[in-house]
């Protein structure tokens, strides 16, 4: 019966990968609208505190980040450093910075969330002192 | 003349795809997702001159003092404050809407002194600070609703100034000369 004569055997058709480039460029273009790059490597661990009403940090230009681990390691922009070495450290980095522009100069501080007052303090009379008077504390949003 | 057609050979792009991971891992990878946010602060230089015009007679009424102890206990005025209460009563305080004889005459005229102790955790302090902060804010976004119709950070530059001058903010901060536990 020719109802049930063998058929030749059928070679699966190739599946059309054309698109798929364009598929993931909008995954890509998605994660290049969605996120921000990092802008200096994280040395040091640190939990942030929680507070209300966070403003976002929009001029990215002239920041100085000081980062205080859960150790109260501390870290100046990329490099881990100890609290004496700060304002040494500070005026390294203003020497690259033009006269003009020190007023523009933010310190982001991101700081651990149970360290003790007097840490911050002594971090902030040293940014004082140093004539940065801009700050910016770093934190996650209270629900 | 007899004209041939040419097949055009296409192009293998199979690779492409591969091409376009890599990138997208690139930026999954040197991305992060959630933003910076926080709170800007303006400290006062440390120049004498400075010093000196910080030195200026506050009234009483024109004074509300925030005291974090050494174990996290918040107090406005001596008595314990819930945080949801700081800034309600640090709104109250600084535009006095029922024109009380024991708060502030002006709003610009309005300190808030927060006094931290060495030991005070940093974690406390941001959310007193925080809280300050949003009182001053919702303030201003108030005013700038009256004035015109708008957010205060959506007004120009010299709207901005207007609603500032009408509510400066004005925290102190200090350290607290107490050693080691609390009161």
């Amino acid at each position: 019966m020719s109802r049930f004569r063998k058929t030749p055997v059928r070679a699966v058709p190739s599946l059309n990968t054309t698109a798929l480039p364009d598929l993931i460029f909008t995954l890509l273009f998605f994660f290049m609208l969605v996120t921000n790059m990092r802008t200096v490597p994280v040395l040091t661990q640190y939990q942030l505190p929680s507070a209300a009403e966070l403003q976002q940090l929009k001029d990215k230009s002239l920041l100085v980040w000081i980062m205080v681990g859960n150790k109260e390691e501390m870290q100046l922009n990329s490099d881990l450093c100890t609290f004496d070495e700060l304002p040494a450290l500070l005026d390294g980095i203003k020497s690259e910075i033009n006269p003009d522009e020190f007023s523009k100069i933010t310190a982001v501080l991101k700081i651990d969330k149970n360290t003790p007052m007097g840490t911050v303090n002594d971090i902030r009379q040293i940014l004082r002192a140093k004539n940065i008077l801009t700050v910016y504390y770093a934190a996650e949003k209270l629900f | 003349m007899a004209r041939f057609k040419r097949n055009i050979t296409s192009i293998n792009a199979t690779s492409s795809a591969d091409i376009a991971f890599i990138l997208l891992l690139f930026f999954l990878l040197t991305g992060t997702l959630n933003p910076d946010e926080g709170i800007f602060r303006e400290l006062l230089p440390d120049t004498s001159t400075a010093r000196l015009k910080k030195k200026q007679d506050i009234e009483k009424r024109d004074l509300l003092t925030f005291t974090i102890t050494a174990d996290n206990k918040i107090l406005m005025e001596n008595e314990p404050v819930s945080i949801p209460e700081i800034r309600r009563s640090a709104k109250i305080f600084i535009s006095n809407p029922e024109k009380l004889e024991n708060l502030p005459r002006n709003a610009a005229d309005a300190v808030i002194s927060l006094e931290v102790s060495r030991q005070t955790n940093y974690d406390t302090y941001l959310t007193v600070f925080g809280e300050l902060s949003a009182a001053y804010n919702e303030l201003r976004n108030e005013l700038a609703g009256e004035r015109f119709g708008k957010m205060f950070e959506r007004l120009t530059e010299e709207q901005q100034n207007t609603v500032r001058e009408e509510y400066p903010i004005r925290i102190t901060e200090k350290e607290s000369k107490e050693k080691g536990g609390g009161q």
